[in-house]
């Protein structure tokens, strides 16, 4: 293996520039503003090109009408959803608040569900966690006002859960190729002459 | 070991070819660009341009878009019309963006930001047609001046000009800077298309 050194070194060199030349150069190649120099040319999308001119979407902060008028109109009071069935919920960790369905207030909260919450699960949450079409709560759970009507209240709007973070594919090849470095490396100091062992 | 670096060599490409591919296209020959002041072209192979999909299913082919150096600002429009043949004129705005872009015979000859509708108040996205223009219109319904207004809908939605600044909502209208409007309201004709674009915002 000795012998392959430096076709080897001169490998390691090759795939190095080829991971990082065409990312440097690739940036200086799609930049608009500056002087085209290389051989390969891009294409641009029409939809990228007004992406990079674009201010970007509009945030729902701080928006206010452009119309004088319209700005000074009355502003609507909210109005609250009364639900069909007010219900009371006693006992431990049962919810106090009279009219609240199952699920609507940890649909709100946390969209990964109340498990892990200390004392009584929940009405109507399911052994894993994960939110239901509500149910009606558990019957004995407290003092209910004459048990549950099971017509029920509308069900909550569905609070879909967080995706976790893919890494992206660049960032992929970069990791995949940064632990084939430290694996050579490792292979590498094997053939070193090693240190005597402790005995 | 030779396997080995052979597999990180195509790790990598793969990574450089990924990196294109968000960008939106793979390296392919070039576009031509033309040395006509600092508002130069991005220009597509001719005879046939690119193609654009707009709303209602209508597909316009592309010759030439606006090189705009770096991003626009809230007021900031371009306007380049030079050496830019006759030919149908058309719009499209584009609301997630918040730009809008108009095109003569597949060039574009101008692009601005724009305002558009609060979300109680929304514009409505698809094919329009200049219905009328007016110059120097006044809105009944919403007390205010409405200059160099071409109007899109029966129901009150247009393009006109506006004080276009962050965070400016309308009731609907799409609102343009004035000069822009000026030079906009002078291309455009009734009858002339104008397409909305709601992208994420539908």
């Amino acid at each position: 293996m000795f012998r392959l050194n430096k076709r080897r070194s001169a490998a390691v060199a090759m795939a190095l520039t080829a991971a990082i030349f065409p990312g440097g150069a690739a940036v200086g190649l799609t930049d608009s503003s500056g002087v085209y120099s290389g051989v390969v040319r891009v294409l641009r999308d029409p939809m990228s090109i007004l992406s990079d001119r674009s201010p970007g979407q509009r945030s729902n902060a701080g928006l206010v009408q452009s119309k004088s008028e319209y700005a000074s109109a009355p502003e609507v009071a909210p109005r609250e959803r009364v639900l069909p069935t007010a219900r009371t919920r006693g006992g431990p960790g049962g919810i106090a608040d009279p009219g609240e369905g199952p699920g609507i207030s940890s649909g709100a909260g946390s969209p990964v569900g109340p498990v892990g919450k200390a004392g009584a699960p929940q009405a109507g949450a399911l052994p894993d966690g994960s939110l239901p079409v509500p149910v009606p709560a558990l019957p004995g759970s407290g003092a209910s006002s004459g048990g549950i009507v099971p017509g029920g209240p509308l069900p909550p709007p569905f609070a879909p859960p967080i995706p976790s973070a893919v890494p992206e594919p660049s960032a992929w090849s970069m990791m995949i190729f940064g632990i084939g470095l430290v694996g050579a490396a490792l292979r590498r100091r094997r053939h070193l002459p090693q240190a005597p062992r402790l005995g | 070991m030779r396997v080995l670096i052979l597999l990180l060599v195509i790790v990598a490409i793969g990574g450089w070819l990924g990196w294109f591919a968000r960008q939106g296209s793979l390296p392919v020959a070039m576009p031509q660009r033309s040395e006509a002041g600092p508002d130069a072209r991005w220009r597509y192979p001719e005879p046939e341009g690119r193609a654009m999909m707009l709303p209602g299913g209508d597909r316009e082919m592309i010759h030439s878009l606006l090189n705009v150096p770096g991003q626009f600002k809230f007021g900031d429009f371009t306007w380049l019309a030079d050496g830019v043949p006759a030919g149908p004129v058309w719009v499209r705005v584009d609301l997630e963006r918040q730009l809008i872009a108009v095109f003569r015979a597949g060039h574009e000859i101008g692009s601005a930001v724009i305002i558009y509708g609060a979300s109680n108040k929304p514009t409505p996205a698809g094919k329009f047609t200049v219905l009328e223009k007016a110059q120097d219109h006044y809105s009944r319904s919403y007390d205010a001046p409405m200059p160099f207004m071409l109007r899109l809908t029966a129901d009150g939605v247009a393009i006109h000009a506006s004080n276009v600044r962050p965070g400016a909502v309308t009731h609907g209208c799409i609102g343009v800077p004035l000069t822009f409007a000026r030079k906009l309201f002078a291309e455009m004709q009734p009858g002339s298309r104008v397409y909305i674009e709601a992208g994420r915002l539908k």
